[in-house]
């Protein structure tokens, strides 16, 4: 064969087991979707009705008349990428670069054959406008990676955080472009690429034709001819010029356009022969193209996945309502989701309650981290009790204001992610606080703290409080138990069957602290089913902040309870 | 004026009145202030009435260490003055106290809570206890209860499963010797079934649904019988008693009333909700749980009253000042170890000579101690005065239990005294200063 | 007129309409809002950890701040919320120092120089009720409204300063300019039962179907609100509970500001009318 593809047959088969790994990553991937449970769903619909619905889904979504949304999602979200844009301009640039450069890079060079001489007989990649913007789209994405790694340096902490994945993705990009630019400068300087070419295309009509020929292209296009030695006169460059305009400029555009690579050859040159010798350009267009294949079969099992999962998620989503899900559809989609996210930490930044982990150091309030645990769930990742505890008191924090939904530049449903975990979450014993501190009576929870006493002495010790009613018997010393504060109270008067009423009233509640029984007072139902009305503190004749201390108990006891586990025996002595 | 919804008034507007406190005493200033037409503002705790029992007494036992029972309390008071008593009513005619009672009882009759009242007779209330209390002004509510005590008619008196202060057995058995009638039912208030505890102000709630009035009323009917009378416990609605009592009665084919219960009760809810509610739209200006820090006199008289609040320092300027604060339990009177004090405005005091002397030696003695008498003095103005009789400001009045000279407790006259001396209190503003005095009020 | 407009986290995804309704009616007022990048008011996570809820207060207060704003919120929540949060800071010298330490990290500091204020307040206080009934032209009469105060606006008076928390009269005084009648009903002050939804549900459905049969009893057409909250508890949760049960009659729910566009004559659609899940149409008032 003439001309094999990509020159080798070694490459040749390297591309094909490349691209099947990926193929079949991908298919395992997306696979994947359709088996695993995410969110409370996920017993009762069985894979094939899973597949049936989102096959349904995306013909009824095609024939449609949605297609202005389709073409919306598509140029805004995806071309454009203006999710991102909303956000951070510097972001942007950031990845606008890359993807960009990368796709043309993509497209117009390693895709050439396909794409670009189809739509340009005349392409050859080393003429212009080609050959300068492969190095643009290149340089594109050498910035853009730049910017990558500064922001990772920048601001490394638990807004951004990065993970081998990450690592991989950038130096992967990084090999495949600097390669690529090293092996077209390397080509440059190369004079045994010039006897090739030179032999191919090139007869000389007279004697000193060959040396004017390289005169001309050591001096204007950067060739270096280590062995050769020549002076060089104008006669010879004019003659050298004529020569290449013939035989070469159809082909070969000035290599000055190459503006990276041209200055690169330059620096390039005092090795040249070195290079020249161990055929720099060959090897060099080995890792080159070696590298891409490695991205190809990596793809779906990298960050780079996001190229798939990201485009259609911001589809499936742009076309659906957010707020109806359907729940047939909605376990492959969150799984779809899960691949999407790229932790990008756009949805942490912007989190309601990013306040309350900068105090409470859980990371499982982030929803970035939040994400990553979901999957971790799906997965079907065991966890103790402790770790579910921390991740039950980050999925109730959340208040789920919609912003993260509304900023993930990946269009992904957090929203939905967040009332589906937090079902699953309830289902599995981890409730938020108001439910599971009413698992034990005030009197199991005193007995549970006495026994893991240790524990509840250590969160006391050293807390330097800023309010500290429930501690203080001045606060109660008014109180003359008129009742007051339990007749107005609604949930007191809210006539319920009685296993849920509450069962330490306010007046008692203020009578114990009264006492300095805190440890009952802390466990009582009537504590976490407070309304925080304010009717009682408004209406207490004594002026006791009633709301106020239930309010400090709920936190002391969330504080002392969360740390207790709530699963484990307890073996109280007999006597 | 119009004040603005979140209380932030016109610091410089110069109000009539301040009526300090929030008792029975302090609302009625209030009230009779407004309908003066005075422009006022009120200062107090919330609350102040919660443990009013819903009666009003007017005098019923003089004296105190005979323990002798009115039954006329015209009477009692005339008595009284004969005796060359100190006690407040000594320094207001019968007249004024009857017109101050009726003007009490025609607004809370307007705001839906009518009251009975005969004119020189004190009226027999069964209490909780079983025990009779005589009371000369009992809400409409009960006034059937007034009625089958006379009558020593048959009654049913119901109480419920879970209100721990109240109890029919307790009742019917004080009273059988005398009402061999009367008879007790428990039964359970509709949807507290299991619940071992309920409470009085949530039954009354509970009732305003006439749904709830007519499950009830389901469960005593058979329970009824030979009896021509039902008495509960007073938790008949808290906004529409009238109206409440009036459907049982039609359900239930027979007159019903209420039994005063132990304070905080329903019916103490019931004034605070009056006082809160109507005061407010007919002008008052209520600044709900404020005390009054601190207050200075300008050289013009005025008092300027530093008023207490969590972010921010009030002060409002006003012509006169109604002192209505309490003995010690609405703080108007304060002990240290010297003896007792008046923290605002730091009133000389008649008090026992010293701490020792504050009680008798037996705690339940029946004349009373003599720190239950202690109090401001007045003239005839109910302006504070010194220990030589002389008017300490031509504008600080008083009224209520701060008053030295009574133990209303033991005297049955607490909201006699407070209602009276409030009237007395703001018309002598209106007599003896606002009409009299040569600065320029207005 | 210009506020920093303090949505809340409820309003994007589950009530819209109140936030494009109040935009609705504030323009027409002439009324200016910003929207900042505020967060959580702190009021879920006063429950758990009193330093993050006034931290997360803290935080918007001061971003106000920033903008030299006041702060506007139509949610009740919020706004008893920021009030605490504000009444914490200036009461303890001690917290307001380690908040604003706090807030440093982000180049905030809270000074307590931005006042917040309910949109009740803002329509009847700084709009003034005269400009409200010159702006009716669709009275309307014959509805008969009950207004559900909400607890966090309400109570504890002395920290909220929004009404007389025993006798207000603001929601009365506001609806009445609409043409429409409010009603009298003793559990107008109650709390709607929100706060324990999904906590308590069975306490607080007791506590919504005893305001909503009061309001029925009292002969309301329909309950009006002004807080995120207690609409979700009249409107969505009402309706996902709803029983055929005739002792617990369904009663709509109106936010006010929609009861207030709808007499402006904006349209429906600003209103978000047909957002509401229980149907408002049949008040006739659309």
């Amino acid at each position: 064969m003439e001309r094999t593809l990509l020159g080798s047959t070694f490459l040749f088969t390297f591309l094909f087991v490349s691209l099947g790994i990926c193929l079949a990553g991908i298919i395992f991937r997306i696979a994947r979707w359709f088996a695993v449970d995410t969110g409370p769903e996920a017993g009762f619909i069985p894979v094939k009705k899973r597949v049936s619905a989102v096959l349904k889904g995306t013909a009824a979504a095609l024939f449609s008349l949605k297609f202005l949304k389709i073409f919306k999602v598509l140029f805004f979200d995806l071309l454009l990428q203006s999710r991102i844009l909303k956000t951070s301009l510097s972001r942007w640039i950031m990845h606008f670069s890359i993807f960009f450069g990368f796709m043309m890079l993509l497209l117009m060079h390693a895709l050439d054959e396909i794409i670009t001489k189809r739509l340009f007989p005349g392409y050859f990649p080393t003429l212009d406008p080609f050959q300068f913007l492969r190095n643009l789209f290149g340089v594109m994405v050498i910035v853009g990676v730049g910017i990558a790694v500064y922001r990772r340096l920048r601001y490394r902490g638990p807004m951004l955080i990065t993970r081998y994945t990450d690592r991989y993705a950038v130096a992967l990009l990084a090999v495949i472009i600097v390669s690529g630019f090293l092996e077209e400068s390397s080509k440059m300087i190369s004079e045994s690429s010039f006897n090739r070419m030179m032999s191919g295309y090139f007869s000389a009509c007279e004697p000193h034709d060959e040396t004017a020929l390289k005169a001309f292209w050591s001096r204007e296009y950067g060739s270096v001819f280590p062995t050769m030695k020549f002076r060089i006169t104008p006669e010879l460059l004019a003659r050298g010029k004529k020569l290449s305009e013939e035989s070469c400029a159809s082909c070969h555009a000035d290599t000055r356009t190459a503006f990276i690579s041209y200055p690169a050859a330059g620096f390039m040159k005092p090795f040249a022969l070195s290079l020249s010798k161990s055929r720099a350009e060959v090897w060099l267009y080995y890792i080159h193209v070696l590298a891409c294949f490695i991205g190809l079969a990596y793809l779906p099992f990298s960050k780079f996945f996001h190229l798939i999962t990201d485009p259609l998620t911001l589809l499936v989503n742009g076309i659906s309502d957010k707020k109806k899900v359907n729940p047939l559809t909605a376990m492959p989609r969150r799984a779809m989701e899960l691949d999407a996210c790229t932790e990008c930490g756009t949805c942490s930044r912007y989190c309601s309650v990013a306040p309350v982990f900068r105090m409470l150091q859980n990371t499982e309030i982030l929803p970035m981290h939040k994400l990553r645990t979901v999957k971790r769930l799906a997965s079907g990742k065991d966890m103790d009790s402790a770790e579910l505890q921390i991740i039950s008191e980050g999925a109730f924090i959340c208040t789920t204001c919609f912003k993260c939904t509304e900023v993930c530049p990946a269009g992904i449903n957090l929203q939905d992610q967040w009332l589906a975990s937090r079902e699953l979450l309830s289902e599995t014993g981890h409730p938020l606080p108001h439910v599971w501190l009413k698992k034990f009576n005030a009197s199991e929870w005193s007995d549970r703290m006495r026994y893991f006493e240790a524990s509840w002495k250590e969160a006391d010790a050293g807390k330097e409080r800023y309010y500290n009613l429930t501690d203080d018997s001045n606060v109660f010393a008014p109180c003359i138990q008129c009742q007051t504060c339990t007749n107005v109270c609604p949930v007191v008067a809210a006539r319920t069957d009685p296993k849920d009423a509450v069962d330490i009233t306010p007046h008692k509640i203020m009578n114990l602290l009264r006492l300095g029984l805190h440890d009952l007072a802390l466990g009582s139902r009537m504590v976490w089913d407070c309304t925080t009305c304010y009717q009682c503190q408004e209406n207490c004749p004594q002026g006791i902040k009633v709301t106020d201390i239930i309010y400090e108990l709920k936190n002391r006891a969330y504080e002392h309870f969360k740390k207790i586990d709530r699963t484990a025996e307890i073996n109280e002595d007999p006597c | 004026m119009a004040l603005p919804k979140s209380h932030n008034y016109d610091p410089k507007h110069v109000f009539d009145i301040m009526v300090i406190g929030s008792g029975i005493a302090g609302m009625a200033a209030s009230l009779f202030s407004v309908n003066r037409k005075l422009s006022t503002v009120q200062a107090g705790s919330v609350g102040g009435t919660l443990f009013a029992s819903g009666l009003f007494d007017l005098m019923a036992i003089h004296p105190v260490e005979e323990k002798r029972v009115w039954a006329d309390p015209w009477e009692a008071i005339a008595a009284l003055r004969k005796q060359g008593s100190l006690h407040p009513y000594a320094r207001i005619s019968d007249d004024a106290i009857q017109s101050a009672f009726e003007e009490i009882a025609s607004f809370l009759s307007s705001a839906g809570m009518a009251y009975r009242f005969e004119k020189n007779r004190n009226l027999p209330v069964i209490t909780s206890m079983g025990t009779i209390k005589h009371t000369y002004c009992v809400p409409e509510s009960m006034w059937h209860g007034v009625e089958a005590y006379n009558e020593k008619a048959p009654c049913l008196i119901i109480d419920f499963n879970g209100l721990r202060e109240f109890s029919g057995r307790q009742i019917s058995s004080t009273l059988r010797e005398e009402w061999p009638g009367l008879r007790a039912v428990r039964i359970s208030f509709p949807d507290t079934e299991g619940l071992n505890e309920v409470h009085p102000v949530h039954l009354a709630q509970a009732l305003e649904l006439s749904a709830v009035r007519e499950s009830l009323a389901a469960r005593i009917q058979p329970e009824i019988r030979e009896a021509r009378y039902a008495g509960f416990p007073a938790v008949l609605g808290i906004k529409k008693t009238a109206a409440i009592c009036a459907h049982l009665e039609k359900l239930l084919g027979i007159p019903v009333f209420e039994i005063p219960m132990m304070p905080a009760s329903v019916p103490g809810f019931r004034l605070k909700e009056i006082f809160d509610s109507v005061l407010p739209p007919k002008g008052l200006l209520r600044l709900i749980d404020k005390r009054v820090e601190s207050v200075a006199r300008l050289d013009n008289g005025n008092f300027i009253l530093n008023i207490g609040g969590p972010d921010q320092e009030q002060f409002i300027q006003a012509r006169g000042v109604i002192l209505a604060t309490g003995r010690f339990m609405g703080k108007g009177l304060l002990s240290d170890r010297k003896g007792i004090y008046e923290p605002l405005f730091h009133l000389p005091l008649h008090q026992p000579e010293s701490r020792i002397s504050w009680h008798h030696e037996r705690f339940l003695d029946p004349s009373g101690h003599p720190i239950n008498s202690a109090g401001v003095e007045v003239d005839d103005s109910f302006r504070a005065v010194d220990g030589t009789g002389k008017t300490i400001y031509d504008n600080l009045f008083i009224a209520g239990s701060i008053l030295a000279h009574q133990d209303w407790m033991r005297m049955k006259c607490g909201s006699g005294l407070a209602i009276a001396t409030a009237y007395a209190a703001v018309n002598a503003f209106i007599n003896n200063f606002m009409n009299k005095s040569d600065r320029i009020t207005a | 007129m210009k506020f920093a407009f303090f949505k809340g986290c409820k309003i994007p995804y589950y009530l819209e309409q109140y936030g494009s309704s109040t935009r609705a009616v504030l323009k027409t007022f002439g009324v200016r809002l910003l929207e900042l990048d505020f967060c959580c008011c702190g009021y879920p996570n006063r429950d758990l950890h009193f330093e993050s809820f006034v931290l997360s207060a803290a935080r918007n207060m001061a971003l106000a701040e920033k903008k030299n704003l006041d702060i506007l919120t139509p949610c009740k929540c919020c706004y008893g919320s920021l009030k605490h949060a504000f009444h914490f800071l200036h009461e303890n010298e001690r917290l307001r120092r380690d908040i604003n330490a706090e807030l440093a990290k982000e180049g905030l500091v809270w000074k307590g120089k931005s006042t917040v204020k309910h949109l009740l307040t803002v329509l009847c206080d700084d709009i003034g009720l005269p400009a409200i009934y010159a702006s009716i032209v669709k009275p309307l009469g014959g509805l008969s409204v009950a207004a559900h105060y909400g607890c966090h606006a309400l109570r504890p008076s002395n920290i909220v300063h929004f009404d007389d928390p025993l006798a207000p009269s603001i929601f009365e005084d506001l609806i009445s300019a609409t043409g429409a009648k409010p009603v009298g009903w003793p559990r107008r002050l109650d709390c709607c039962g929100n706060p324990l939804w999904g906590k308590n549900n069975a306490i607080s459905l007791a506590l919504m179907r005893t305001k909503i049969a009061d309001a029925y009893e009292s002969g309301a057409d329909c309950i009006c609100t002004a807080c995120t909250y207690c609409q979700l508890q009249f409107d969505a949760i009402q309706s996902s509970v709803k029983t055929d049960n005739a002792a617990s009659p369904e009663l709509p729910s109106i936010l006010y500001t929609q009861l207030l566009g709808l007499s402006m004559g904006l349209p429906e659609r600003l209103l978000g009318i047909k957002r509401n899940i229980i149907p408002v149409e049949k008040l006739k008032i659309v």
